[in-house]
Formats: structure tokens, C-alpha cells, sequence
């Protein structure tokens, strides 16, 4: 079976089980049951009426907020369940993940097809590669644990003042459930909504665009992309030099150097399109460093050239 | 230095999996508690006392 037709499959089946709930419909209300307890591996908002597990980066945020009113040795268990399952997805699926379970990255790949003018927008330098950064270790862990309400717990500041997959699935998806909760639209929800739009419109220009800027729920699965049981190799011997796989690469990366590297979300359309399978997949349990991946190849050159221009 | 960077993932997965036994009984349970209340931060609503 063809790469993109499984991933599609993946996908889809993946969507389904982050959000296997139909209880809602007749209830109302969301799905509270013992799946709540574990984390899924995708953006998937964990109030959103169909969300059968929590979303990673909610739990996280919800330690943070909490760190005032627990005693320290539930802290130390609640980090360590997180560190464990965040460390577990990440060893074993790496960014396979973001490229082919994660609901909000599915959503991106489809409305990527919606016709309209298509780019690759690159944000000024530093911020592209540093704006999800910012996010993890300000709005993900710092924000929620300095700034305190009245009742000694901090705010959700990711969730609250920027996640899209949130406005999405527990805002827009709620309301219908319940109308009341209208009464409580402020200034935060238009701010969020205005988030989202601007998000999707830039998803429907350049493919991924979330994913590759903004998401730093990708960015902790990418650190550990070197270390995860599946790996991709390059083949210098087997290589024409074509490109072809940093042109259909949606990620924009530099191949094969950044093959491993923490962006490359493991869509596999580079090893599905290599006209000379230069490029493969092997599961290790071995770190190697990319320098002894990659020998100096007219790939690494090429790469380094454009650096100096 | 190179035979110990060889081994990192494996150090990481016995890590990983010490953690989440260490933490799971009272990590599920706070990830279920605070997962199954409906999060108005979520959806970007406003906190209301009288609601």
C-alpha cells in the first residue's frame, strides 16, 4: 500500500480513537471515565465533548497551575507519570506522531487542500525557529506557575490565550451542547477566535504551518526525534542528488542533513518519492550521532553553500 | 564517549519507565480529575461567578 494512502488511513483511524466518545450526543456532557486519565499522543483538547483522553499539553499546564495547592509528593508523581508518558511517546514515536496521529495535524493537511494561492512563508529568522520555544517555556510551564489567581492556582496560558485545537473542538463543539455558556464570551474568546482564523488561513497557504511555527507539543516530541526507535537513513551511494525530497519535503528541510533532526515530522513522502530509495527506514535502539549518519555528501555541501550565500 | 552516546535511548526508556510507574496511580487520578471538568480556559471563556 502506498505511504500516503496508509498515513491518510492512520490518520483518519487516529482522529476517531483521540475522539471515540459518542456518549455526548445523548448526555451532553464529556467523557469522564478512567481513558481521561491517560494522555493521547496528538493536540486533541480534552474538553472537547468526543475527547476520550486528556491532551499532553493540558496535563502539563495543569501541573504547573496546581504546584501552589499540592502537597511535593504529589507533584513528584504527577511529574513523573507526565515525564513518563511524554518520554514513552516520544521514544517510540518521535514526531511520527505530528505526521501521522495527531488530529489538529490532520486537520492541517486537509484544509491545505482547500484551493487557494499556496506559499512557503517564512517568519523573520529567529522567530521561526524560537516562537515555539517561547510558547513551551513561557506560556506552557512559567506563565502557569508565577502568575497566581485568588484562589492560589495560576491560569492555563496556553489553553486559555492561544491554543487553536482548543477554540476549535472545546469552544465551537460546546456551544451547541450548551447554549448557556455563550453568556461567558469576552474579550479572551474573540482574541482566540481571531488566533484560530489567522492560524487556518496561514494552514490553507503553507502546509503545516502550525506544526512548523507554533506547536510545542511537536517541538518536545522533536528533541527526542534522535533517539526514537525509528530512524530514516540516507544512502550517499544511492543517491542522484535530484532533490526531489527537499522539494516535496513539508517541513521545508535541508535533506538529508536535518533527515532525524527535531522539525522533520516523519511523513515519509521523502522515502516514498526517492526515485533511487536512497532514503530508508530502521527501527534502533541505538543513539548515532547525525555526523556519523551523514558523511560529507554534495548534499551537506550544497547545504553549507547556501548558509554562506 | 561515542560507546555511551550509543546508549542513551536505552537509559531514556528505562527512565521513562521507572517514571510512569513511580507515577501513575496518582498521575492518572489528577490527569482524570482535572481532565473530566469542562475547562472554560480551553475555550477561551471568561470566569463567572454568578454563572
Amino acid at each position: 500500500m502506498k505511504i500516503f494512502k496508509l498515513r491518510k488511513i492512520t490518520q483518519t483511524f487516529s482522529t476517531i480513537i483521540h475522539n471515540g466518545y459518542g456518549g455526548f450526543l445523548f448526555t451532553g456532557n464529556l467523557y469522564t471515565g478512567p481513558l481521561k486519565g491517560y494522555c493521547a499522543p496528538g493536540l486533541n483538547c480534552y474538553s472537547c465533548p468526543a475527547a476520550l483522553f486528556s491532551c499532553p499539553l493540558g496535563a502539563l499546564q495543569q501541573l504547573m497551575i496546581s504546584l501552589r495547592v499540592l502537597t511535593l509528593e504529589q507533584i513528584i508523581k504527577v511529574f513523573f507519570y507526565l515525564l513518563g508518558t511524554l518520554l514513552l511517546f516520544s521514544l517510540f514515536f518521535g514526531r511520527f506522531i505530528c505526521g501521522w496521529l495527531c488530529p489538529f495535524g490532520f486537520l492541517q493537511d486537509l484544509i491545505y487542500k482547500l484551493p487557494f494561492p499556496k506559499k512557503s512563508l517564512d517568519l523573520p529568522k529567529r522567530s521561526q525557529k524560537y516562537l515555539k520555544h517561547f510558547f513551551l517555556i513561557f506560556f506552557v510551564f512559567l506563565f502557569p506557575a508565577l502568575f497566581l489567581t485568588e484562589l492560589g492556582y495560576g491560569i492555563l496560558w496556553y489553553c486559555k490565550y492561544f491554543c487553536p485545537a482548543g477554540t476549535l473542538e472545546a469552544g465551537y463543539f460546546n456551544f451547541p451542547l450548551k447554549p448557556e455558556l455563550t453568556q461567558l464570551i469576552g474579550k479572551v474568546f474573540l482574541l482566540k477566535t481571531l488566533i484560530f482564523i489567522i492560524i487556518i488561513l496561514l494552514c490553507v497557504i503553507d502546509i503545516r504551518f502550525f506544526c512548523k511555527n507554533l506547536c510545542p507539543l511537536g517541538l518536545l516530541y522533536g528533541l527526542f526525534n534522535r533517539f526514537s526507535i525509528w530512524q530514516l537513513r540516507w544512502n550517499e551511494r544511492a543517491c542522484n542528488q535530484c532533490s526531489l525530497c527537499e522539494r516535496v519535503c513539508p517541513m521545508n528541510l535541508t535533506l538529508p542533513k536535518e533527515l532525524n533532526g527535531v522539525e522533520c515530522i516523519r511523513c515519509l513522502q521523502c522515502l516514498e518519492l526517492c526515485p533511487t530509495k536512497a532514503i530508508g527506514l530502521e527501527r534502533t535502539l541505538y543513539y548515532l550521532p547525525q555526523k556519523y549518519q551523514i558523511n560529507l555528501s554534495l548534499g551537506v555541501l550544497r547545504y553549507e553553500k547556501k548558509q554562506k550565500n | 564517549m561515542k560507546d555511551f552516546l550509543k546508549y542513551i535511548p536505552l537509559l531514556l526508556w528505562i527512565i521513562a519507565l521507572m517514571c510512569l510507574l513511580l507515577g501513575l496511580s496518582s498521575g492518572h487520578h489528577f490527569i482524570q480529575s482535572r481532565g473530566s471538568v469542562l475547562c472554560l480556559s480551553c475555550m477561551g471563556l471568561e470566569e463567572n461567578e454568578n454563572f
